[in-house]
This record gives C-alpha cells, sequence and structure tokens, in this order.
C-alpha cells in the first residue's frame, strides 16, 4: 500500500538526518506545556501539511511531487513527522521570547521566511520536486498557516486554562 | 444542483459546529478533528494514487464534491459522532450510534458513487462497511489515549 523507495538516496538520508535533528531539539528544550497541549501542537503542523499536500500535490492540481514519485510512499508519510516540531518550535519560541504587539508580525515573517529557506533546502535534497509550484507560494503558506496556528494556540491554550479552573 | 447540494451539506455541518450549545471538551474535539483528517485524507490518497481502486471524476463540478466529501463531510460527520457519543449512557446505545455513524458514511461514500464523483474500480460495499469499523476503531483507541492524557492532567 505505502511503497518503499526504490533506492534509498540523498532525499531518504536527508529526510531522516532532519527527523532526527528536530526530535533532537524538541526532546532537548525545557518542557513548557502540558502534554495534552503538547500533542495538539505537534500534531497541527502535520494535518494541515497533508492537507495542503492532498489538496496542491495530488491529482488536478499536481503542483509538486513528495519524494521519489507521484505515488504516496512510506517517506511521504515520515515528511509529515518533520513538520511536528516545527510547528512546536513556532509557537515555543513566540511563547518563551513574550513576542507581543508589531513584533507579532516580525516573528511570522522571520519563522516563513526560515520555514521557506528549509523548503528550499529540502528542494535541493529532493524531498521536494516542484511541477508549477514556487518557494514564494511556500512563503505565503507558511505566513498564513503561522497566524492560524497563533490563533489555534491561544483557543487551545484558553480552553485548557478553563477546564483547569474548573 | 449536485455541487449545490454538497456544498450546502457541508455548510450545515460547519455551521452546526459554530452554535452547538453545549461545549464540550474543545481539546478532545481538536484532537479528533486532526486526527480524523490525516487518516482520511491519508487512506482516500492511498485509494486513488498508490492503488488506483478509486479513481475520482475528470469533470471539474464533481471533482469540487468530492474533495468537499473528503475535507469537509467525512471528517465532521465522524466529529459528531465521537460528540454524540458523549451524551450517550447505556452501552447498547453506544454500539447502536457506531452502527448508525458507519452506516451513514458507508451510505454517503455510496452516494459519491451513485453521483459518479467516486469510480469504483475494484470495490465492493462490504469494504466500505470494513473501512469505517476501522475508521471508527482508530479514532476511539486514540480517543481514548487522549483522555487518559487528560485524566492524568486533572481534565475531564
Amino acid at each position: 500500500m505505502l511503497p518503499l523507495p526504490q533506492k534509498f538516496d540523498l532525499n531518504e538520508w536527508c529526510l531522516l538526518i532532519c527527523i532526527i535533528l528536530a526530535f533532537t531539539i524538541f526532546f532537548w528544550l525545557p518542557k513548557r506545556y502540558p502534554f495534552s497541549i503538547t500533542i495538539l501542537l505537534l500534531l497541527f503542523g502535520p494535518t494541515v501539511a497533508r492537507l495542503m499536500d492532498h489538496l496542491l500535490a495530488f491529482a488536478k492540481l499536481d503542483l509538486y511531487n513528495l519524494m521519489d514519485g507521484p505515488k504516496f510512499e512510506l517517506f511521504d508519510l515520515f515528511t509529515y513527522l518533520l513538520y511536528a516540531p516545527f510547528s512546536y518550535f513556532f509557537i515555543y519560541f513566540y511563547d518563551r521570547w513574550n513576542i507581543r504587539g508589531y513584533w507579532i508580525v516580525v516573528y511570522i515573517l522571520l519563522f516563513s521566511s526560515g520555514g521557506a529557506f528549509f523548503e528550499w533546502i529540502l528542494k535541493v535534497c529532493h524531498i521536494f520536486l516542484y511541477k508549477g509550484w514556487i518557494l514564494g507560494y511556500s512563503f505565503n503558506v507558511y505566513f498564513v498557516i503561522q497566524t492560524v496556528e497563533l490563533l489555534f494556540y491561544y483557543t487551545v491554550r484558553r480552553a485548557y486554562m478553563s477546564l483547569t479552573i474548573k | 444542483m449536485k455541487l449545490s447540494i454538497i456544498v450546502g451539506l457541508a455548510l450545515v455541518l460547519l455551521i452546526s459546529l459554530l452554535i452547538k450549545r453545549e461545549k464540550r471538551n474543545l481539546l478532545e474535539n481538536l484532537f479528533i478533528m486532526m486526527i480524523a483528517e490525516f487518516l482520511v485524507t491519508g487512506y482516500i490518497g492511498v485509494f486513488y494514487i498508490n492503488l488506483e481502486i478509486w479513481s475520482v471524476a475528470d469533470r471539474i463540478d464533481l471533482f469540487i464534491i468530492f474533495r468537499f466529501y473528503e475535507v469537509i463531510i467525512v471528517p465532521f460527520i465522524w466529529f459528531w459522532y465521537v460528540n454524540l457519543l458523549q451524551n450517550v449512557e447505556a452501552l447498547g446505545l453506544k454500539v447502536l450510534l457506531s452502527c448508525v455513524f458507519v452506516a451513514i458514511q458507508s451510505g454517503v461514500e455510496q452516494w459519491m458513487g451513485v453521483w459518479k464523483v467516486i469510480l469504483y474500480q475494484d470495490w465492493q460495499l462490504w469494504q466500505t462497511v470494513l473501512l469505517q469499523i476501522m475508521m471508527l476503531l482508530i479514532l476511539h483507541m486514540g480517543l481514548h489515549w487522549y483522555r487518559s492524557i487528560l485524566r492524568k492532567e486533572g481534565i475531564w
């Protein structure tokens, strides 16, 4: 059902190294949120990425491929693991640096640029194969999604606080 | 007309979510929605891209219907199932509700088949039912795990 890569080459290695690095940082950072919130923050990235890939990279709008080909393969699934720590880091540093006011826009801009730069590295490693997609679109997508993620975080935090106060 | 019906149905599901009076555990609902979205887009991707046992209509209106079906209708029906299940105490009623929702999901999928939105290559009704039962079981396991975490944190 989910085929293995025919050749275990640059993109597979690059993906595995990135996942290991990202999760090492995730576990190394001091815990900041209750586990129930951490899970939701970790799930946010992969779910949005899955939806975007499903809507943009398959069937009619075949704008890019993941990994070796158009088919949905096992390592495509691993790419979603990579989004989990990044969606967590975005909120973690936002919270830790206590970003407020106009700095929120600057922070989202910087993080979106970082996301687009990281995607460029993944493109160089052949994890993404663009077929009509450009990196500029990715920046815009990151910008919108990270704004939504902030709203998501505030919703989750408010819900958690109201439930624990009860 | 078909597209209008589906857009209407999707809007009803979305609006009913917004005006839902009882504020059940929002954290749990978000968890279920994300898991459902991930699973539904995952298995549909495997079915029509990898295994090619489903294909999707070429006509643009039917294709849009398909997108509404997979991204809004199926996950939201599961969302409603989980929320309604919390209001039921008796085990028998829970089983009955589960059967009703498996039937609803299977019915909606077959409806997509009748409208030629999904074109089945080698797919039978029993496989649809089995698929929905598996979805239900995975969602239950996920929910059970997440609830145990919430309980440890003093919620629920």
